[in-house]
């Protein structure tokens, strides 16, 4: 079987549809949409459309578990124990049956809400952050990073579920968030653990965490304001073990990325 | 003959053929049974994409004014690109709701502007039901979620969507009563202010 696996052989049927971020930088409607005053973007049941947003969102979520179960298991088969400890790979094979089980429950969340397998087209830059060659820059990639988004995005949607009084959705979102703080802890006991003597390492694979938080963070989808649709979640993350410090910087990249699209959108339209 | 208008003539924002949509316009007209003698005017605001969905009816002087965000016609799958399904379904749902406006029992219905979300959810699914009825590709479970998301999640809401989706016919009147029946049994607190669709529709001209 193939290491290092690249996103374009991810396994899919035929159901799957595949877009490309660039696709959504790109959209000419952009611009002319932040020229609207569309008021809060938070997800709640009185903005509008929001049933639809629910909807696509969910969908957003069961692609990335798919997506999180092949980072982590490939985590479990692309490194020999030299590169990666037995304990870090059972761990990820953990990870695996958690994952599964995300991927099971958003199916049927999905089926509750009245979307279906496909109805949305999927993106894989969540897996593109498990492709790294480093085991703990893709632990960062992963169970920091893409684990935190979960973290934020759980946590959007059990929100939803409680305002709009849908106990299944609040209940189930609710469940996944709590293995998502353990998914998170993990990266941050490993990380830890095998840089202790080696700081460089650490701070490459903090790099990588940071660039992968910013395209996670992208064009605004992830924040503190009004103006986006997912809300840091502060304390659950203070919960998974990320400091103050880092939640700050979190925050701060998030804006740094919304600044970023805002001046490529710019950019494009002047083109 | 009436005159039917599409706005805007061309889609410069999102890859939707006009002439396509213009076919579909006249299948969903024939297959809803749309009065041949009233003018339709259909106004798609191609800067909402997917999925800022939201539609709007009015009847202006004897002629139907639909308007849509492009949101409603788009592809969830194809960025800008056409969903022929989704198209037709929201098309014939907002023609139905023009009927009832035009055919007399809902004289008394306020603007769409001005309905309560619970209100517009009921005459969603009256109307979508029809749609369901011509064999049109409807998601019931997506009606009926958003018919919970208004209307509660409880048991009296799921027999009201269950009577609504069984067909049948409603006036304003039956439509309000369905309203009531659903306040009367949502536990929930109140939301402060709807902001569902209108203000979409607010932000063409801000």
């Amino acid at each position: 079987m193939r290491k290092q696996l690249p996103p374009e052989m991810l396994a899919r049927d035929s159901r799957f549809v595949r877009t490309s971020i660039m696709d959504q930088v790109m959209d000419p409607r952009n611009q002319l949409i932040g020229q609207r005053d569309l008021g809060s973007a938070r997800l709640q049941p009185e903005r509008p459309a929001a049933g639809d947003r629910a909807r696509n969102l969910m969908h957003g979520i069961f692609t990335g578990e798919i997506q999180a179960l092949e980072g982590a298991g490939r985590t479990t088969f692309d490194f020999d124990d030299e590169q990666a400890p037995f304990a870090l790979k059972l761990d990820m094979a953990r990870q695996c049956w958690d994952e599964s089980r995300h991927v099971e429950i958003s199916v049927e969340l999905g089926a509750w809400i009245g979307t279906e397998i496909g109805e949305y087209s999927e993106a894989t830059f969540l897996y593109e952050a498990a492709c790294a060659p480093d085991p703990i820059l893709r632990l960062c990639g992963v169970n920091r990073a893409l684990e935190g988004l979960a973290i934020d995005v759980f946590n959007t949607m059990k929100e939803f579920g409680d305002l709009s009084g849908d106990p299944v959705l609040e209940f189930c979102e609710d469940w996944m968030l709590a293995d998502e703080g353990t998914h998170v802890k993990m990266g941050s006991d490993w990380l830890r653990g095998l840089t202790a003597d080696d700081r460089e390492r650490r701070e490459r694979a903090l790099d990588f965490q940071r660039t992968v938080d910013k395209l996670f963070s992208l064009g605004g989808f992830r924040g503190e304001t009004d103006e986006n649709p997912i809300q840091l979640a502060r304390k659950l993350r203070q919960m998974a073990g990320f400091s103050t410090d880092e939640i700050d910087e979190l925050a701060e990249i998030a804006l740094q990325a919304k600044a970023d699209a805002e001046a490529m959108v710019a950019g494009a339209g002047g083109a | 003959m009436s005159e039917i208008t599409l706005v805007p003539a061309e889609f410069t924002l999102v890859k939707f053929d006009a002439a396509e949509v213009r076919a579909l316009i006249a299948a969903a007209l024939a297959d809803t049974g749309f009065p041949a003698d009233v003018d339709v005017r259909i106004e798609v605001d191609e800067v909402l994409p997917h999925p800022l969905t939201a539609s709007m009816v009015e009847i202006v002087d004897g002629a139907a004014s639909l308007w849509f965000t492009g949101g409603c016609f788009e592809s969830p799958q194809r960025q800008t690109g056409l969903s022929v399904a989704n198209t037709r379904v929201e098309l014939a749902t907002a023609l139905f709701r023009a009927q009832d406006r035009l055919r007399g029992g809902f004289e008394s219905a306020p603007a769409d502007d001005a309905l309560s979300d619970r209100q517009r959810t009921v005459w969603d699914t009256y109307a979508e039901a029809r749609v369901a009825a011509l064999g049109y590709p409807v998601r019931v479970q997506r009606r009926r979620y958003v018919f919970r998301l208004y209307g509660g999640f409880n048991d009296v809401a799921d027999t009201e969507f269950d009577r609504l989706w069984a067909g049948g016919t409603l006036d304003w009147s039956e439509l309000e009563a369905t309203a009531q029946r659903l306040a009367e049994a949502d536990t929930r607190p109140e939301p402060k202010k709807s902001l569902r669709r209108e203000s979409l529709r607010q932000t063409a001209t801000s």
